[in-house]
């Protein structure tokens, strides 16, 4: 049986480390673009992603021959 | 898709006790990071659990990932009977935590969120900063790197 704490990280100083080190990626000018839209903006943005990774998933089923 | 207007409108047309947070919390601050689904900590009073079981009833909720045919009904008893439900609805998935690691309960996280105007609707979410301590409680591999975006919104913030 899998256990509940199996996988998890206790925060750490090691925990800590990897975030550190994410963050040289963190890509800030995708932030600033996120931070200058209004909350529904962001909302909606999300939205309209979801539909495109939702038509892009489609897409591959069917290149697949997926008919799940 | 998740219909976040329909969501959050059915909720708070019901005045539903709930607190938005992973993902969807993210976004709402300023983070890049697509999600799938809403994560909601909602308040575990007989008064919510109605609300929110005539709130919801709309949208058909059923559990996610169950075997089709397995009998569910979203209902006040199931909800007292459980407490986590990770659901699939007509709106999108939603899943709604009746307590959340490193936060507790609604009322113990009511304080660490805030008040924003969405879709015209005041909508309580979980604080940027107990977000942040939510993801580093929960201690999941794959939240590392959403913490780091977190933590440099926070500090462009000027946290």
């Amino acid at each position: 049986m899998r256990r509940a704490t199996e996988g998890l990280i206790p925060d750490t100083d090691s925990m800590t480390e990897v975030i550190e080190l994410y963050k040289r990626d963190v890509d800030a000018s995708l932030l600033r673009a996120r931070l200058a839209r209004t909350v529904d903006e962001r909302f909606l943005d999300v939205m309209r992603m979801q539909r495109m990774v939702e038509e892009l998933r489609r897409a591959g089923a069917v290149h697949r021959g997926d008919s799940r | 898709m998740t219909d976040l207007p329909a969501l959050i409108s059915a909720l708070q047309s019901a005045d539903v006790r709930f607190i938005v947070v992973g993902g969807m919390a993210g976004i709402a601050h300023g983070a890049s990071r697509v999600t799938f689904d809403m994560d909601c900590v909602y308040a575990r009073d007989d008064d919510n659990l109605r609300r929110l079981v005539a709130a919801m009833a709309t949208f058909r909720p059923s559990l996610r990932g169950a075997p089709a045919g397995l009998p569910f009904r979203f209902d006040e008893p199931t909800l007292r009977a459980g407490l986590n439900f990770t659901l699939d609805s007509t709106a999108g998935p939603i899943d709604l935590l009746g307590e959340i690691a490193g936060g507790g309960d609604y009322a113990a996280l009511l304080p660490r969120s805030i008040e924003l105007q969405v879709f015209g609707r005041p909508c309580r979410v979980v604080s940027l900063d107990a977000l942040i301590s939510l993801k580093r409680a929960a201690g999941r591999p794959k939240d590392l790197e959403a913490i780091a975006e977190l933590e440099t919104l926070r500090r462009a913030n000027g946290g």
